[in-house]
């Protein structure tokens, strides 16, 4: 749809939030769940509809992809140091160096697999790069699966909590005052919750929040979304 | 405005404390709206004041809560189940309102976002056009949705419903730039269109729901003419295919021109020997159009996303 060319969503002056009018979409979550996002990616869509779907289809290219097109690759780094420049951008540099540990959603390959891709990782690196940033990859997928956006047969909460684990070999600091669990789309709200739960159990009492670079929307944001009206 | 809610907000370092809640802008937009004396200009004013605020840091939160639940009840009762807001500052809110001379903090929309960031013409006129200008309207919507160009308008009577169906019965995009709230319709014979409009393609409003819900008739009609500007400030260009004198039209062209747009106005126009305000702003830089190649001289072509190729 887009009739722009390649166009990268401009970056906001602040993060968007979950609230009443969006959890709803996002079945997995909680409503007490904190979680914090840029931008809207529209579902269902071609890369083309919109400036954040070229996006997160260039930053979800696959390695075997650009190994057939090596070109492709120059789409995935300008995308993953957009992301990371509105990161860099909307999360303060105190809250990155003081407050906050960022862990990243585990790719669904396993190091070593020709799609093993740390995308969220390396986002992470180039938005703090200079800081002195808590980035913490320990979690990570005990076999390969399916990517969630592009398979139809996606993993329960259940399945995805068996195959999600921390891995023990990471060093174990305490964790600044809170846990950013990052990852590039925010859609059912499972792979968040997987990890806030895990991260709970490893760290109590250090609270789990969660930062996309897009939540997922179908064609209309606040689609049937829950109305509370006093009489 | 309340000076210490504004403050303790600016003050925050905190990103999650500046993170924006659309619930909560909203309630907060329909209460800034509430206030004696609220109109574009004077909210638009006291964000000039504190750049970088939004709705929120001027309200309080009892307020905020009311308002909100004011507005969604609205919503809901209008039957309406899917909708979005766009707020400065955060998201997907697009730049080039800022180019109006009130650039509007939030804005409700129906349908598909996106269109926005497609290129963008206006075409707009009379609500009692003649049988000519009604197949200019036509020919103009097809012409531009041929060349891939989203054709927006503003719900009205005439011109306006010309350019949405014929931008539809082309298989192209439209956008309708309303001047009533998303939970009204005027005039109430575009009930269907609006609908079918925030369906499939994309409906804006700037109107605050409550503060509608409240005015008296008189005062609504105000509305119509405000949201010109903001129609003028999305599109890269305006088309006025006829209009009269007095015309509400003529507040976009004024805007269009003020806004560093491209403003066309059919040749037709000029020939009326009745009208002056066709050589008015012609002299202000309008283009007069005798055929589309005449448009079509002055956008600039539509290029294929730079990265297809690579696909």
């Amino acid at each position: 749809m887009t009739s722009r060319g390649t166009l990268l969503p401009s970056i906001p002056q602040r993060l968007l939030q979950i609230d009443e009018t969006t959890v709803g979409e996002h079945f997995s979550l909680a409503a007490s769940d904190r979680c914090y996002y840029v931008w809207e990616y529209t579902a269902g869509q071609r890369y083309d509809f919109s400036p954040t779907n070229q996006l997160i289809s260039n930053l979800k290219i696959k390695p075997t992809q650009i190994g057939v097109n090596p070109r492709r690759d120059r789409h995935k780094q300008q995308a993953i140091s957009h992301s990371a420049a509105a990161l860099r951008s909307l999360i303060q540099r105190t809250w990155v160096e003081q407050h906050g540990t960022f862990i990243p959603i585990p790719a669904s390959k396993v190091p070593g697999h020709q799609d093993y891709d740390d995308r969220i990782h390396r986002l992470l690196q180039a938005a703090f790069m200079g800081f002195n940033a808590d980035i913490r990859p320990m979690l990570e997928q005990a076999a390969n699966t399916p990517a969630d956006h592009e398979s139809n047969d996606r993993l329960s909460s259940t399945a995805l909590h068996e195959l999600t684990r921390i891995n023990e070999h990471y060093p174990v600091a305490p964790p600044r005052p809170n846990i950013a669990v990052v990852d590039d789309v925010l859609n059912s709200g499972k792979h968040f919750k997987v990890a806030q739960e895990l991260l709970s159990q490893r760290f109590p009492g250090i609270p789990v929040i969660g930062i996309f670079v897009a939540r997922c929307i179908r064609n209309n944001p606040f689609a049937d979304f829950p109305v509370v009206v006093e009489n | 405005m309340t000076e210490d809610l504004f403050s303790q907000a600016a003050a925050s370092a905190d990103f999650a404390e500046r993170a924006v809640s659309p619930m909560r802008e909203l309630g907060a937009y329909e209460a800034l709206w509430a206030q004696e004396g609220a109109w574009f200009k004077s909210i638009a004013a006291g964000f000039r004041e504190h750049e970088g605020a939004i709705p929120s840091d001027f309200v309080s939160k009892a307020d905020i809560d009311k308002y909100s639940r004011l507005a969604l009840g609205a919503i809901r009762d209008a039957g309406i189940k899917h909708f979005g807001i766009r707020i400065h500052g955060a998201g997907d809110y697009p730049q080039t309102l800022r180019d109006a001379d009130h650039p509007v903090e939030l804005l409700y929309f129906q349908g598909a976002w996106e269109l926005v960031t497609t290129r963008c013409v206006a075409i707009v006129g009379t609500r009692e056009p003649s049988d000519d200008g009604k197949q200019r309207a036509e020919k103009l919507a097809q012409f531009l949705v041929g060349d891939g160009f989203t054709v927006v308008s503003g719900l009205a009577r005439g011109i306006d419903t010309i350019a949405h169906t014929s931008a539809m019965a082309a298989c192209g995009f439209t956008i309708a730039v309303l001047g009533t709230p998303i939970t009204e319709c005027y005039p109430p014979e575009n009930r269907k269109l609006q609908q079918r409009i925030a369906d499939r393609h994309l409906v804006i409003s700037q109107v605050p729901i409550v503060r509608y819900s409240q005015q008296h008739f008189r005062g609504k009609k105000h509305f119509f003419p405000e949201r010109n500007v903001t129609m003028s400030a999305l599109t890269e260009a305006t088309i006025i295919v006829e209009a009269g004198e007095t015309s509400g039209t003529l507040i976009q062209a004024r805007h269009a021109l003020k806004q560093k747009r491209t403003l066309f106005i059919l040749d037709s126009c000029f020939q009326n020997p009745s009208l002056s305000w066709p050589h008015t702003f012609a002299k202000q830089g309008a283009i007069r159009v005798t055929d589309y190649n005449d448009i079509k001289r002055h956008l600039a072509p539509i290029n294929p996303p730079a990265s297809a190729a690579d696909r």
